[in-house]
């Protein structure tokens, strides 16, 4: 499979990206859901009654799920499953994978302010603004090991 | 005469032969019988006899050659005159004969598989022109009497479907074709998203009067 270079990926990708990432989050926040009504009902089936949705509870679910779920995919392989459907990775800007705490930082600053993703879009070097601040940068990599990468991208 | 007929005389002379040669051997017998009476005289009748074998037995053994030489003389002669085909033709009937003939033994006693195995079947086939025979050959009136469905209808298509099955690996060939197809897929998605990034990234260039895009990132 040819492979192409490990150059930065720009704002189409990695806003389809984003949005295979959202998806994924909504479909575990609605399986945690689903998990917290069948506990209830396990527990308590007499007083059983289908929960009302409540707006900052689940904000800080869909907050709380997204930095969990963005932090241990940048951290562990730089690949969240969005990226791995498009071909991308996240990385530093020697090539290598960030680490947990610029992976928890740059998860936040992601989920916080997404529309940072749109500066990608204007940036010559095809930076988002959370790139910028923490000098990460989203390459281009179709295999699915970190070892192809090359320092320096 | 007495209602008898007249004698016959080739009877009468031969009874008066018979009469006198018996006369003569009696006449004989009795000479010789009184000759042997005499001394020295029965040796040389016993060596007259032997002689008188010997050459009697030369005179058959004479006639024998003569008869056979004459015999087959005759019927060389005969054969070259006489057409034996037109006789037999003419007076054998030969269906009473053919009636006759055991073909069952006959063909009992004939070795087929030697006679097989003398044959020699490629020399057959090569001086064969199947083509021309399989263009005589009217393949829709054969298929014309053949009941397919009595055919079907004897299959046990259950059995044979399931036997099908058995041999096809099916998880194998789904996870396969939907591998490479996933995997054709995700190539796509990744082509077609890079296409669209430099794309955007050429317009955005344009609009803001920038070059080519830097190639580092």
């Amino acid at each position: 499979m040819s492979t192409p270079a490990h150059r930065a990926a720009g704002i189409v990708t990695r806003g389809l990206a984003a949005g295979i990432d959202l998806a994924v989050v909504l479909a575990v926040m609605g399986g945690i859901y689903v998990g917290v009504l069948f506990l209830r009902l396990l527990f308590s089936p007499q007083e059983f009654s289908f929960p009302d949705a409540n707006a900052v509870l689940s904000v800080t679910l869909f907050i709380g799920v997204s930095v969990l779920y963005l932090t241990a995919c940048w951290a562990v392989s730089g690949r969240t499953v969005g990226a791995v459907t498009m071909g991308l990775r996240v990385v530093s800007r020697n090539g290598e994978l960030i680490g947990w705490l610029r992976a928890l930082l740059r998860a936040v600053l992601c989920v916080m302010f997404g529309f940072g993703l749109f500066w990608a879009a204007v940036d010559g070097r095809r930076r988002s603004l959370q790139d910028i601040l923490l000098r990460t940068a989203v390459v281009y990599d179709w295999d699915p090991d970190l070892h192809a990468v090359e320092p320096g991208t | 005469m007495d209602g008898r007929r007249a004698p016959d005389p080739l009877r009468l002379a031969a009874g008066v032969a018979a009469t006198a040669g018996g006369a003569l051997q009696r006449v004989i017998g009795l000479g010789v019988d009184t000759a042997r009476l005499l001394p020295g005289v029965d040796p040389l009748l016993v060596t007259l006899e032997e002689r008188g074998t010997q050459t009697l037995r030369s005179a058959d053994e004479l006639a024998d050659r003569v008869l056979h030489a004459v015999l087959r003389r005759v019927v060389q002669v005969a054969l070259q005159e006489v057409d034996l085909t037109t006789i037999v033709r003419d007076h054998v009937d030969l269906d009473v004969v053919a009636e006759g003939i055991d073909i069952q033994r006959i063909i009992d006693r004939v070795d087929v598989d030697a006679i097989a195995a003398r044959v020699d079947i490629p020399q057959i086939l090569d001086r064969v022109d199947i083509d021309a025979v399989a263009a005589r050959i009217n393949v829709d009136a054969i298929v014309d009497r053949v009941d397919v469905d009595s055919v079907i209808g004897r299959v046990d298509l259950v059995v044979l479907a399931d036997t099908v099955i058995e041999g096809v690996d099916l998880p194998r060939i789904i996870r396969e074709s939907t591998d490479s197809m996933s995997n054709e897929a995700v190539r796509g998605v990744r082509t077609q998203g890079m296409q669209a990034d430099d794309a955007v990234a050429g317009f955005v260039g344009k609009l803001f009067g920038r070059g080519h895009e830097p190639d580092d990132a």
